[in-house]
């Protein structure tokens, strides 16, 4: 199977600092790639450069074979790439129902005319925007929590909307920034399991992870980055065995221990 | 809030009255002889000046407090599920406009025009809110595009004679939108508050343009031919005409509005306010977003501007002025940022309280902006998210919870 998304070489830098130099991955329909690696490696840099919040000096991103490198968010958004936030980053100030419906955006016609006079043709597209929200609502598990404020939601259902938001993109290729971070285990496996469910469904899923254990357990293949560049890449077995990976882990912690 | 919190708010004022009590309560005089300073009491400015701040500040209170006590109803404020009921019932919207239609015609002349403007200023908050409200824009010069929209009626009715008021309403409305696109295009591709002065830059060149150009008749302002006004139709006179042509405009901008806000633009609008980032990664397009909010904003200023001039019949170049901004900014916040019905209630609070504390009680007319501002700022001491605004922004002014 082809990959449905192909980063080929992707360099960003900052001020002189490379954040990320020479990157390549592949994501494949079904499958989870998972980017991994200490603190500071590059990882949400990589993410930013796949969505379009950064630029990349370098490289190129092809999104189901079409060149998307450099393009803005919201055309990298409508070519069927979406992601969620290691800072989650919802909108507020508004319901779980319509954190969802927002990104049904790109899916619904535009029709200032239909939505002025509330034709037949607009109330159908409102509907069926509403009816595929609910869908992703009950699959994150949030159905009940429709009309709350996102920001009354708690830490775990908020990082679950963000997760259902993303999908309404309809997206081929999915980033999850982080999709564990500042969960307890248990919300940490729902949330595995919730992600082992998108995979199924057939979206490319590219996520980054601390938990090496779940990491292990989930990914189909692993990209490890470390100082921006990247490492090793294979299966979870040839990750884990890979000396340079255990470097980059265990002789860090060692370096940090000398200070 | 606790008592003790409003207490200390109530601090500074204490300072500011201890501070200003030399310049209240004494003279200052050089003895021109010897040239000694002279340091004498002299109550009457104290006495003038508590006889307006002691009402002043009541009236502002008793205005905070009731603001308060709408909050006690859930979510939502009452008025604003209210109104949002009204906008889903077309035919309430309907029964609404022939309601006031009907009623104004039992007006004075002169309440009617006071009506009239009322409707002006409400369609002017609301039209200001789809950018600072719903799309998260600051806007500081808005008064620039009720101003092109009042000289689009007075140029229309110059270069072609007799030309029709119920023409020149459109007409305004596209060249207002025109000018919020050309203004926005530069700067609304970057982040952060440029709209803001570049918009307030643009109001003040504006005006300078209008003082300036032959066309528009300079300082002397421009009177328009009244075949260009609001004509009298039937048994209606021309005033009654333009109360009714303002309800009926202010009723469609508001059905337009609230539905626009209901849709997949009003949610666009809202997410970019929100985080403009997440925005783009939802694939809303923020620059078009932004510059459709921005043109329909523009727009409806447009359409207040010439409705004005429609039906008073002069222009001149102080409907461009920052204090007509300002104006209507502190409408909408007044009022509630965001909120359909509360910039509705701004526009009506902030227009009929000074004009009303004028012309109603002479006694205090020299201090009304002393009174006005004093409700201002009880306003945003006790309800900073405005009359009917939602409760975050105050969480957010106090620093979160």
């Amino acid at each position: 199977m082809s990959a449905v998304l192909q980063a080929k070489a992707i360099g960003k830098s900052f001020g002189g600092l490379a954040a990320v130099q020479g990157v390549s991955l592949e994501a494949r329909s079904g499958q989870i790639l998972s980017v991994i690696g200490p603190n500071g490696a590059g990882k949400t840099t990589l993410f930013n450069c796949l969505s379009g919040i950064y630029r990349p000096d370098t490289g190129t991103v092809l999104l189901d074979g079409k060149d998307v490198t450099g393009l803005a968010s919201h055309k990298i958004a409508q070519a069927g790439l979406s992601r969620s936030f290691q800072n989650i980053r919802l909108f507020p100030e508004m319901t779980s129902l319509q954190n969802v419906l927002v990104g049904r955006f790109s899916r619904t016609p535009f029709r200032p005319m239909g939505a002025l006079l509330r034709t037949k043709a607009w109330h159908a597209d409102e509907r069926a925007a509403k009816e595929k929200s609910l869908e992703l609502l009950e699959l994150v598990g949030l159905a009940e929590r429709r009309d709350d404020w996102a920001r009354a939601l708690p830490y775990g259902l908020q990082r679950r909307l963000e997760v259902a938001r993303a999908l309404a993109t309809e997206p081929k290729v999915l980033l999850l920034d982080e999709p564990g971070a500042g969960m307890n285990p248990s919300e940490i496996a729902s949330m595995m399991d919730l992600v082992a469910k998108i995979r199924s469904l057939g979206v490319a899923v590219v996520v980054i992870e601390h938990h090496m254990k779940l990491v292990m357990e989930i990914s189909d293949r692993i990209l490890v980055l470390d100082h921006g560049e990247p490492i090793a890449e294979g299966t979870p077995r040839e990750v884990r065995d890979d000396p340079r990976v255990i470097e980059a882990y265990l002789g860090r912690t060692e370096a940090t221990v000398g200070h | 809030m606790s008592t003790a919190a409003t207490l200390r708010r109530l601090v500074p004022l204490a300072l500011l009255a201890i501070l200003t009590a030399p310049f209240l309560w004494f003279h200052f005089d050089t003895d021109l002889t010897t040239g000694t300073p002279l340091l004498s009491w002299e109550p009457s400015h104290g006495w003038k000046f508590l006889k307006v701040v002691v009402p002043g500040f009541a009236t502002g209170a008793l205005v905070a407090f009731l603001a308060r006590l709408w909050d006690r109803t859930p979510r939502t404020p009452l008025v604003a599920r209210a109104s949002h009921e009204v906008l889903e019932t077309p035919w309430m919207v309907l029964v609404l406009v022939a309601t006031l239609s009907v009623s104004g015609l039992f007006l004075s002349p002169k309440g009617l025009s006071m009506g009239t403007f009322v409707a002006i200023y409400m369609l002017l908050a609301l039209g200001l809110n789809v950018t600072i409200g719903f799309t998260g824009l600051l806007v500081l010069g808005y008064s620039a595009f009720y101003a092109i929209g009042a000289y689009t009626l007075a140029l229309l009715s110059q270069a072609f004679p007799g030309f029709p008021v119920w023409l020149s309403l459109p007409a305004a409305f596209v060249t207002a939108s025109l000018a919020g696109l050309l203004v926005g295009l530069p700067c609304l591709r970057l982040r952060g508050d440029y709209l803001a002065i570049v918009t307030l830059g643009f109001a003040e060149a504006l005006r300078e343009i209008l003082r300036n150009l032959a066309i528009t008749r300079g300082d002397k302002g421009f009177p328009i031919a009244s075949t260009s006004q609001f004509p009298a139709i039937g048994p209606l006179a021309a005033k009654q005409v333009a109360w009714i042509a303002a309800i009926a405009t202010l009723a469609l901008v508001c059905l337009a509005v609230h539905r626009l806000y209901h849709s997949r633009t009003g949610r666009a609008w809202i997410a970019i306010r929100e985080d403009e980032t997440a925005a783009a990664m939802m694939g809303i397009p923020v620059v078009r977003q932004k510059l459709l909010a921005f043109a329909v904003s523009a727009g409806v200023g447009g359409l207040g501007g010439a409705i004005f001039a429609g039906c008073w019949g002069f222009v001149d170049p102080s409907t461009a002025s920052f204090e007509q901004s300002v104006l209507v900014l502190a409408m909408v916040i007044l009022g509630g940022i965001g909120s359909l019905p509360g910039s509705l209630l701004g526009a009506a609070v902030l227009y009929l309280v000074p004009t009303l504390l004028r012309d109603q009680i002479p006694a205090i007319a020299d201090y009304r902006l002393f009174f006005f501002g004093s409700i201002l700022v009880a306003m945003m001491l006790l309800r900073p998210q405005g009359l009917l605004g939602s409760p975050r922004h105050r969480l957010e002014m106090e620093g979160g919870s």
